[in-house]
C-alpha cells in the first residue's frame, strides 16, 4: 500500500469514527470531540493530498490546515460557550433531556 | 499584491466590521460614563448607517479585472448577492430586540454586523477555502445571535443549531480536503478544467457530495432541516430573520456560483426516464423531500414560528428545483424567488414578533382578531402570508411562476419529459401550502379576540414591518426592478 493510500484510509477511519461519536453519544461535550476528530481527519487529508499528490507550489495545503486549526479552535470556543450557557440554565447537558422546544 | 486595490475590494465588508468595532466601543463607553446600558435605539441608528455606508461602498465600480488578490470575485453576481444579502440584512437590524431581551444590544448588533461580513464575503468569491472561513464567520456569530438571550429556549435552539452545524461544516471540510487532493487547487475555475478533463472522478463526485450537504444544511434542505423548527422557535425574532433572509440568499449565492463555475462537467441529470448520476440528480433528491416534508409537517403545526420553520424548508424545495435544471434562466429565478422569499418571511416574522409583544406566544390563535388591534399589521401579514402562497399580483407569485416556467422551458427540449415530475410536484404541493398560510389570515381577519393593550411598537419595527410589505407589492407590480440586474448576472456566469 502506498502512503497515500494508507493516509487516507486512516483519515477516513477517523472521519468515519467522529461521525459515530456525534450521531450515538447524548452528551453534547461527546457530540463536540466527535466534530473535532471530523475536522481533523480532513487535516491529514490536507497534509497527505500535499505530500504525496503532484507539486504543489503554493504550498496551500498545510496553509489550509492552519486555517482549520484557528477555526476549529473559534468553533470550540463558541460551542463551550453554548454548552456551558445551557448548563447553567438547565442542569444538563443531555440531548434527550433538552426537549422543550416543539410543536 | 496591491493593498489599496485590497482594501477597495473588500471595501463593503471592512465598512461592516468597522462598524460593528463601533458599536462594541459605544456600548462600552456608554455603559461605563452614564453607568446604565446603551438603548436599541442608538445601536440600530448606529448598524443601519453602517450597512448604508457598506451598500454605498458596493456601488463603486470594481478594480481593474486581474488586479487585487484573486480570493475576492468582483463579478456582477457578486455585487448583485452582496447588495441585496445588505438589503435584508438591514431590514433584519430593523427588528428590535423584544422586551427583556435588549441586555448588551451593542453586541448584538455588532455580531449581526460581523454576520453579515462573512455572508457578503461569501457571495462574493471562487476560492473554496475563502468560502469555508467566511461561512465559518458568519456561522459562528448566528449560533451566538440566536442564544444570545440566555433563556432556557434561546440556550436549547442555539445549541442544537450549534451541534448540527459543526457537524455540517466538518462534512464541507472533508469534502473540500477531497476536492482539494482531486484538483491541487481550490479555485472553482481550476477544479472545473481539471473535471472538464476527467468527468465522473469518484475523489471529485465524493467531495462534491460532501460539499453539497453542508450547504444543504445552510439552505435547510431536508432531511439537513432538523435545526430549523428549533431554531426558529426558540431564537429571538431578529437573529431568525437573519438566518432566514439573508443567510438563505448568500447560499443559493453560493451554489450557483460553485455548480456553475467549478461541477458543469458532473451535472449529471434529473431528467425523468434518463436519470444519470450528478449533482443535479442529488439536488433533486433534496428538492423534491425539501417540498414534501415542508408542506406537509406545516399543515400540523400551531406555532407560527415553526409554521414558518417548515415553510422555510418547503420554499428551500422550490429553490433547489430551479438550481437542478442549471440554466441560466431557472438560476436567476432562484435569486429572484429567493430574495421574495426572503422579503415575506422577514415580515412575517416581524409581525409574529409584534404579536408576541402583546400576546406572550406565537401560537396562531394568538392572531385571532388581528385586524381590530392592530390592522397595519394585518394587512402587511396578509401581503407576507399571501406573497408566501404564491397569490398575484404579489412578488412571490411572479418568483413561484419564474422558477416553474423556467424549469420547464430549460428542461423539456425535443419532447423528453424532463423535470416535469419535479414541477408537477411542487405545483400541487405549492397549492396545498395555501391552506396553512390562509389558516393565519383567517384568524387574523375573522376571529374575534379579547380586548389587550396595544402598546405602540417601535419605530424602527414598523418600519420593518411596513418596507417589506411595500417591497412585495413594488415586486409584484414590477419584478423587473431587480430581476433585469439578477439576469445579467447570472448571465455572465453561465451562458
Amino acid at each position: 500500500m502506498n502512503p497515500l493510500a494508507l493516509l487516507l484510509t486512516l483519515s477516513s477511519v477517523m472521519f468515519a469514527l467522529g461521525l459515530l461519536a456525534v450521531l450515538t453519544r447524548r452528551n453534547a461535550i461527546l457530540i463536540l470531540v466527535g466534530i473535532e476528530l471530523m475536522l481533523n481527519a480532513a487535516n491529514i487529508n490536507f497534509i497527505a493530498f500535499w505530500r504525496y499528490g503532484p507539486p504543489d507550489l503554493e504550498m496551500a495545503g498545510p496553509i489550509f490546515v492552519l486555517f482549520s486549526i484557528a477555526i476549529a479552535a473559534a468553533e470550540a470556543a463558541v460551542g463551550l460557550a453554548i454548552i456551558l450557557m445551557v448548563f447553567r440554565l438547565r442542569r444538563t447537558t443531555d440531548l434527550n433531556q433538552l426537549d422543550s422546544l416543539h410543536g | 499584491m496591491n493593498y489599496q486595490i485590497l482594501l477597495l475590494q473588500l471595501l463593503p465588508e471592512a465598512v461592516l466590521v468597522f462598524t460593528a468595532l463601533v458599536l462594541l466601543g459605544v456600548s462600552v463607553g456608554v455603559e461605563s460614563k452614564r453607568s446604565r446600558p446603551v438603548t436599541p435605539r442608538l445601536t440600530i441608528g448606529i448598524a443601519t448607517a453602517g450597512i448604508v455606508l457598506a451598500f454605498v461602498a458596493l456601488l463603486r465600480e470594481p478594480a481593474q479585472a486581474g488586479s487585487g488578490t484573486p480570493l475576492v470575485a468582483m463579478d456582477l453576481l457578486a455585487r448583485v448577492g452582496k447588495g441585496l444579502a445588505l438589503a435584508l440584512g438591514l431590514l433584519a437590524v430593523w427588528l428590535p430586540p423584544a422586551r427583556g431581551e435588549s441586555r448588551n444590544v451593542g453586541e448584538f448588533h455588532a455580531l449581526m454586523l460581523f454576520a453579515l461580513a462573512g455572508l457578503l464575503l461569501a457571495a462574493g468569491t471562487n476560492h473554496l477555502l475563502f468560502l469555508f472561513v467566511s461561512l465559518e464567520l458568519a456561522s459562528l456569530s448566528l449560533y451566538l445571535l440566536v442564544g444570545f438571550p440566555r433563556t432556557a429556549k434561546a440556550a436549547e435552539a442555539s445549541m442544537k443549531y450549534f451541534l448540527f452545524g459543526a457537524v455540517s461544516a466538518a462534512f464541507m471540510w472533508f469534502g473540500l480536503s477531497l476536492l482539494y487532493g482531486f484538483s491541487q487547487s481550490a479555485m472553482l475555475p481550476v477544479i472545473g478544467a481539471k473535471l472538464g478533463a476527467d468527468p465522473g472522478s469518484l475523489l471529485a463526485m465524493a467531495g462534491l457530495l460532501m460539499f453539497l450537504a453542508g450547504i444543504g444544511f445552510k439552505l435547510a434542505a431536508a432531511p439537513f432541516h432538523y435545526w430549523a423548527p428549533d431554531v426558529y422557535q426558540g431564537g429571538p425574532a431578529t437573529s431568525v430573520a437573519l438566518v432566514s433572509a439573508a443567510s438563505k440568499l448568500v447560499g443559493i449565492v453560493v451554489l450557483v456560483r460553485v455548480l456553475s463555475l467549478g461541477f458543469q462537467a458532473a451535472a449529471g441529470s434529473a431528467d425523468w426516464g434518463n436519470m444519470t448520476a450528478g449533482w443535479s440528480l442529488w439536488l433533486a433528491v433534496l428538492a423534491a423531500v425539501s417540498m414534501i416534508f415542508g408542506n406537509l409537517l406545516a399543515l400540523a403545526q400551531t406555532s407560527m414560528r415553526r409554521l414558518l420553520a417548515y415553510s422555510a424548508v418547503a420554499n428551500t424545495g422550490y429553490l433547489l428545483t430551479a438550481v437542478v435544471a442549471n440554466g441560466s434562466k431557472s438560476s436567476g429565478a432562484a435569486l429572484f424567488h429567493v430574495v421574495v422569499y426572503g422579503l415575506a418571511t422577514l415580515g412575517a416574522l416581524a409581525v409574529t414578533a409584534a404579536v408576541e409583544r402583546e400576546r406572550g406566544d406565537d401560537r396562531i390563535t394568538s392572531f385571532a382578531g388581528l385586524i381590530h388591534r392592530s390592522p397595519f399589521q394585518a394587512v402587511c401579514l396578509l401581503v407576507f402570508l399571501a406573497s408566501l402562497a404564491g397569490i398575484p399580483p404579489l412578488a412571490g407569485f411572479f418568483g413561484k411562476f419564474a422558477i416553474f416556467s423556467s424549469v420547464l422551458a430549460e428542461s423539456t427540449r425535443e419532447g423528453n419529459p424532463g423535470l416535469v415530475w419535479l414541477v408537477g410536484l411542487g405545483a400541487v404541493l405549492s397549492a396545498a401550502s395555501l391552506y396553512y398560510y390562509l389558516t393565519v389570515i383567517k384568524q387574523a381577519f375573522v376571529f374575534q379576540s379579547g380586548q389587550s393593550d396595544s402598546g405602540r411598537l417601535p419605530a424602527s419595527h414598523a418600519l420593518c414591518i411596513g418596507v417589506a410589505a411595500l417591497a412585495l407589492v413594488l415586486l409584484g407590480l414590477c419584478p423587473t426592478m431587480i430581476s433585469a440586474s439578477i439576469a445579467r448576472a447570472v448571465g455572465s456566469l453561465m451562458p
